[in-house]
């Protein structure tokens, strides 16, 4: 990874390919994509200072995968890893599938995060997992497959949008109570995810 | 007790200290292994090894972990298994697009059509007024056909060239299409509600039915929405900033466009909004699950209309 003018970007994995219309630029003999901090909540809070360790061969959880567009810079900076990702709309999801097959550490999974043994046929145990559902219920998902899947000193890394929570509420409360419910998990670092995102807390966990 | 694992190289049954008891393996053919997970091969291996007297633990092994038993290591295990999960995902995500995917894009098709008919038409009587601006005629279709036919009497318009008519003509023939590229969407869309969504059909016609099965994504995630959401599809501005603002809620979103409702009085038209929507939501049930139509729910909305129009 590394800095582009104000962006990040990463080296390309695969030689030309731009994956959601980011710029490819050339730097040293390499060729890297500009990870586009408003398209991309890991961006957005790498962008903020947020300190994640991605280790090239690491095998994480990816819930909420859409169609790949942070996975595919995830993909990039993991080349001996494997991304498994999950999610239930098939629109969304033939879109990373059709990504899956040009990159050899993408898995599509179609399943809802809320049945995690719905997919233990695939995923093993992993080094991380990544969670962007956008869902009132998300902090339950994610320890239902942080207890299944992740292991001990593995981390998580959640995005949460306080309005997809409860749109009255105020958003600091959300995310107050959203930490009190994954409180079995070590809080790592958190940041709000302003100007990229609005209303949204990204929160890296340790297990 | 035995532990399981189910995986793309087959499905396996884990003793104490890791030992193996059972086995049933799958080809190393990521098409048919697919196939095997997509079935119910697993659930058949399952029964068969409770007839065999083993005492079965909750929840799955490690995949990955499980197959060291039979001598696969971590490499091949990620190699193969993303390559079965793809064409899982295939097998999945086929199964999940249902026809009421292509009535989705059927009505956003003619939405897309009249915008784009909309904007040729202003273009054109424009281009067309040039050379005959005394030209009154407010029927679209009828315009076109009047550039076609290029009669005019006196006119302060500017002469055309037998090439510059080719141009203007050439378009209103295109549009001309178009209008009758509409009227074949709008019959095709009535035969495929009527298949797919009968008793939404009856109550909302074919194209408001549609709609709805739009803006809820599909008729499964319709069918699964109560008729208090149902009531407010297509206003979810309005209803977010009735709860963040507490202005007042919306009381109806698309189903505003059904005659019943924006014929009726303001004092009843609440009401009736939401009788309908609770009609809908038990319409949209019965066309995922019966499929057929449902006369009785059709006369009990008639019924409630009269109710609350006395
Ligand atoms: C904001 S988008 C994710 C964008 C993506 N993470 C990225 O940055 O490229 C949220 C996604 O979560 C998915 N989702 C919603 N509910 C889910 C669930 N129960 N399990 C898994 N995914 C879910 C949605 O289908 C949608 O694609």
């Amino acid at each position: 990874m590394m800095k582009i003018g104000r962006d990040l970007a990463t080296e390309n994995l695969v030689k030309g390919q731009s994956v959601y219309g980011e710029r490819l630029v050339r730097k040293r003999g390499k060729e890297f994509r500009v990870w586009e901090a408003k398209r991309s909540k890991v961006g957005a809070a790498l962008q903020k200072g947020m300190k994640i360790p991605f280790k090239d061969d690491a095998k994480i959880l990816y819930l909420g995968v859409a169609s790949g567009t942070t996975a595919s810079h995830i993909s990039d900076l993991t080349p001996k890893g494997m991304i498994f990702g999950v999610d239930p709309a098939p629109r969304v999801l033939r879109d990373f599938l059709l990504l899956s097959e040009t990159r050899s550490n993408l898995v599509p999974i179609f399943a809802d995060a809320n049945r995690p043994e719905k997919y233990r046929h695939i995923v093993p145990d992993v080094d991380m997992i990544i969670q962007d559902v956008a869902q009132p219920n998300q902090s339950q998902i994610l320890m239902k497959n942080v207890n299944m899947y992740l292991k001990k000193g593995g981390l998580a890394f959640v995005a949460i949008k306080s309005r997809s929570i409860d749109v009255t509420a105020n958003p600091n409360k959300i995310f107050s109570e959203f930490k009190h419910a994954v409180k079995g998990l070590e809080l790592i670092q958190e940041k709000r995810l302003e100007p990229f995102e609005k209303d949204h807390m990204a929160l890296l966990l340790k297990k | 007790m035995v532990k399981l694992a189910k995986t793309s190289f087959g499905f396996f049954a884990i003793a104490m200290q890791n030992q193996l008891v059972d086995a049933h393996e799958l080809p190393r053919d990521a098409k048919k292994a697919a196939q095997a997970l997509a079935g119910d091969d697993f659930d058949k291996w399952v029964s068969g090894l409770a007839k065999k007297g083993y005492d079965v633990e909750d929840g799955l092994f490690d995949p990955m972990k499980a197959v060291e038993l039979i001598g696969v290591k971590e490499k091949e295990y990620l190699r193969f298994s993303r390559l079965v999960e793809i064409e899982l995902a295939k097998i999945l995500i086929k199964a999940a697009i249902g026809r009421d995917y292509l009535i989705i894009q059927t009505v956003d098709g003619l939405d897309d059509l009249n915008k784009s008919i909309n904007i040729m038409i202003n273009r054109l009587r424009e281009w067309y007024g040039l050379h005959f601006p005394e030209l009154k005629e407010e029927d679209h279709e009828k315009y076109l056909k009047r550039i076609i036919a290029d009669k005019r009497g006196e006119s302060m318009g500017i002469e055309l060239s037998g090439g510059d008519k080719d141009a203007v003509q050439r378009m209103a023939k295109m549009i001309l299409e178009m209008y009758k590229a509409r009227a074949g969407l709008e019959f095709y869309l009535e035969k495929l509600m009527e298949e797919i969504a009968p008793n939404l059909t009856a109550l909302a016609g074919a194209n408001l039915g549609a709609r709805l099965i739009g803006r809820a994504g599909s008729l499964k995630k319709l069918s699964e929405m109560p008729g208090s959401t149902i009531q407010v599809l297509g206003a979810e501005r309005a209803l977010f900033k009735h709860l963040r603002k507490g202005t007042p809620p919306p009381k109806h979103g698309v189903i505003f466009q059904h005659p019943e409702i924006n014929r009726a009085q303001r004092a009843i038209r609440g009401r009736l909004a939401r009788s309908l929507a609770a009609k809908l939501a038990l319409a949209s049930r019965t066309d995922k699950y019966a499929g057929k139509l449902n006369k009785d729910l059709i006369a009990s909305w008639k019924r409630r209309l009269k109710e609350v129009k006395q």
